[in-house]
């Protein structure tokens, strides 16, 4: 073998390994699917080019092939996350939108009134100068029980209520095992609601 | 698996990826390798579906029915054993002739405004 010979080898072994690389960021069932077969397509195309491809012809032909399986390792991962979204997850983002809202809105209050950012009032930049009482209330309401609406958010997809019809209804109801994940969401939730309530609880107390 | 496209012929709507396919697939059964260069020649190397994309789109329209893996190997012979074979199913032909037909329709459309020479095919400058 020649040398050009081999360094031209050496070379598509280099993109075809860069290949299985992107192969790999497609979801599970995709690659089990069609892995194989992709690889090989793009194995054939590597070495079977055009008898008149120049190697600018070749190298736009390979950047292109990575490029559309990116943009496919992409869609195949969006369609995936959206096959597994149900309404249990739903009601999930909306507990983290709250939850993050909730922080976002808190650290910038306690960094403006303790550590005396140089920051414009959180309430008088979401709702406006004219507030109305509605506005006001709906605030005051979202910022106390934000924590635990999200806390609530987060268990009640844990929970599976089942109906027996029959003489008497019989509701069986079960919970599921929380996820690594939902384990965090759990436990952030339920603390910043045990401390925020807590705290406004004993400044009541104490006045 | 949610589908995207649908097998009735009343739903046109093909993406060019998939009816490109369809056609493709319409004279006789093709390994994946096949697809790709016949409809590069047929587009005269100016429309290309990439491996991925071409892969996606055999995912969904076999999930829609439109197409289906081949069990017979045209020549077991002189192929790869690990390449698999499609085929385009009843409902497959219906969708992609009623896509053919709309697109007539626009190319039509599109004579009438002179926007093609009068005599002429879709591509014909």
């Amino acid at each position: 073998m020649s040398t050009r010979e081999a360094a031209r080898k050496d070379f598509q072994l280099l993109v075809l390994r860069m290949y299985c690389w992107v192969l790999r960021c497609f979801p599970t069932q995709f690659r089990e699917q069609f892995g194989g077969e992709l690889l090989q397509v793009l194995s054939t195309d590597l070495q079977n080019p055009r008898p008149d491809a120049s190697l600018l012809w070749r190298t736009d032909r390979i950047l292109e092939n990575l490029a559309d399986l990116v943009a496919s390792a992409a869609c195949e991962r969006v369609l995936e996350w959206r096959n597994k979204m149900n309404k249990k997850w739903i009601l999930q983002i909306l507990g983290i939108v709250l939850l993050s809202f909730w922080v976002i809105l808190m650290s910038w209050g306690l960094g403006r009134n303790l550590l005396h950012w140089n920051v414009k009032d959180p309430y008088l930049l979401i709702l406006g100068e004219f507030q109305s009482d509605v506005e006001v209330v709906f605030m005051d309401g979202t910022m106390f029980f934000a924590p635990l609406l999200a806390f609530v958010m987060f268990l009640i997809p844990l929970f599976r209520l089942k109906f027996q019809p029959g003489e008497g209804v019989l509701v069986q109801v079960s919970i599921r095992q929380p996820g690594r994940f939902m384990w965090i969401l759990l436990g952030v939730s339920g603390l910043s609601a045990a401390l925020w309530l807590g705290l406004i609880f004993l400044a009541r107390l104490f006045g | 698996m949610k589908r995207r496209f649908s097998n009735s012929a009343s739903t046109p709507f093909l993406t060019p990826a998939a009816f490109n396919i369809l056609l493709a697939l319409s004279e006789e059964e093709l390994h994946g390798y096949r697809i790709m260069q016949k409809i590069d020649v047929e587009h005269e190397g100016q429309f290309r579906i990439g491996p991925g994309t071409l892969y996606r789109t055999i995912r969904q329209l076999i999930a829609s029915g439109l197409i289906e893996e081949s069990d017979e190997r045209p020549d077991p012979e002189l192929d790869d054993e690990r390449r698999r074979y499609y085929r385009l199913t009843s409902a497959g032909k219906k969708a992609l002739s009623a896509e053919a037909s709309r697109l007539e329709k626009l190319v039509r459309l599109a004579r009438s405004r002179q926007l093609l020479d009068t005599g002429g095919g879709v591509g014909d400058r």
